[in-house]
């Protein structure tokens, strides 16, 4: 009896293994269900702020500025120029700047595991110099002038072989933040509702567009957009608020304030990070991220120089000899470098896209992934 | 009864692996939240629950295990002195 109830009993082996599979499946099942299947989050949210585009806090163009000189002068620019209230222009120039400097960055001799001071990640200086001493290859290839936004898209690129990196910059002039907009996949704010960066930019006609903070992957964190509160469960990460007024600002997760933010106008808010610049253009001196996430990566980010004037980037990455991608210094560097006050990491790796008049104008990893959300202008 | 017995160590095993892995993730990606998420607090429940019904299985068994060695121990030690 005893030796036919032994019988019946799985192998060791065999059970180790058959318990592996079954855990296996367990993450499966709980990813596909947690991280993949969209849940609609079943709110419209709070209109918390609005923006009024004839209000004071209206911001001049730099075309505007140029043609109210040019006006007294001469009017016959009016019978020349058609209608131009929506121009988009394609005039590649190439210009490389700063004197060369051979200055290899020294990696970090951290361990990809190793989380010392997540909190408090030090800045690399040598990844900082090497980007703020190397010279810049930029070439503009694309802009548009509309009645309410200037853009200016460059392809620029620093260092050379497989330290180089690609990246594009969007330095966009708007007359007021509420040009400014953000929209989400499918029109509908929820968890994993998914949806390309192309698709949601025709849906709402927008004239360029970059990816967001990927919101629809987390439970937590400050979720306003196009001045209406979804969410303000915080989370440790940073934040990055645009205020109705043209202002930005970052915050840490100790420094922010919900109902503060609101108080003064927040327009929209992000929640990814970290904050890269400390308010006057210099690179923290240090970051609240992890050593695996601050590696070489692609990256999008979005900086601010003064009310109404942005600068929006697009590191390629995860491609030896075109772009290896770019680490939270060296980003925080190029936007340093851009004429940045403020700078905030928004969602990258393969979600790293900018779109500009119909196409995806960089090389998203892997031909890029679907994401929850988009900052745009245009429509 | 038995089955249930056989079947709730290996559940333990199975979350407390879970577990492991989101652990692994979210050190690796804090921003992803592995750890901190509705559904893994559920888990989270359930994993302590199942815990807490193996230690006390466990140790209800290893118990009655120890009392029964005791009690043949005895009876061979009463067997010997007959």
């Amino acid at each position: 009896m005893k030796n036919a109830s032994k019988s019946r009993r799985m192998p060791v082996l065999a059970m180790i293994i058959t318990d592996t599979i079954l855990m296996a499946a367990a993450v499966g099942v709980f990813m596909l269900f947690d991280y993949v299947m969209p849940h609609s989050g079943n709110t419209n949210g709070t209109v918390v702020a609005q923006v009024d585009s004839q209000a004071e806090n209206t911001f001049e163009l730099p075309s505007a500025s140029k043609s109210s000189d040019a006006d007294s002068s001469s009017d016959d620019s009016e019978t020349s120029s058609q209608d131009s209230s929506s121009v988009v222009t394609s005039q590649p120039t190439i210009t490389t700047t700063a004197p060369q400097t051979e200055k290899k960055p020294k990696r970090t001799t951290a361990n990809w595991y190793d989380n010392t001071g997540t909190d408090q990640y030090e800045a690399d200086q040598n990844a900082i110099s090497s980007i703020t001493n190397a010279s810049v290859t930029s070439e503009q290839i694309d802009s548009y002038t509309g009645d309410d936004a200037e853009i200016t898209i460059y392809k620029k690129s620093v260092g050379e072989g497989s330290e180089k990196i690609t990246y594009y910059v969007a330095d966009v002039y708007v007359t007021n933040a509420g040009v400014i907009k953000t929209a989400f996949a499918n029109d509908t704010y929820g968890k994993n509702i998914k949806s390309n960066v192309s698709q949601m930019a025709r849906t709402h006609d927008a004239i360029w567009a970059i990816n967001g903070d990927f919101y629809g992957n987390s439970e937590e964190g400050i979720v306003i957009r196009n001045g209406v509160k979804y969410r303000d469960n915080l989370n440790d990460a940073d934040v990055c608020v645009l205020f109705t007024d043209g202002t930005v600002k970052t915050y840490s997760a100790d420094e922010f304030n919900t109902d503060t933010v609101i108080a003064l106008g927040a327009w929209q808010a992000w929640c990814f990070g970290p904050q890269l610049l400390d308010g006057n253009g210099n690179v923290l001196s240090s970051f609240n991220t992890t050593t695996y996430l601050n590696s070489s990566n692609p990256r999008s980010a979005m900086g601010y120089c003064e009310p109404g004037h942005y600068i929006f980037v697009t590191v390629d990455g995860r491609n030896e000899g075109y772009s290896k991608g770019a680490t939270l210094s060296e980003l925080a560097a190029i936007m340093s470098d851009e004429g940045c006050k403020y700078a905030y990491n928004l969602d990258g790796g393969k979600s790293a896209m900018m779109y500009f008049d119909g196409e995806v104008i960089n090389q998203p990893d892997g031909g890029g992934r679907d994401i929850s959300d988009i900052i745009y202008i245009g429509g | 009864m038995k089955r249930i017995n056989r079947i709730l160590p290996h559940i333990t095993i199975i979350l407390a692996g879970m577990f492991i892995v989101f652990w692994t993730l979210d050190i690796l990606n804090p921003v992803m939240n592995f750890i901190n998420r509705k559904a893994s607090n559920k888990l989270l429940l359930v994993f302590c629950i199942l815990a807490i019904i193996t230690s006390i299985m466990n140790v209800y068994y290893e118990r009655k295990y120890d009392s029964v060695k005791t009690d043949s121990n005895n009876c061979k030690k009463e067997n010997k002195s007959e």
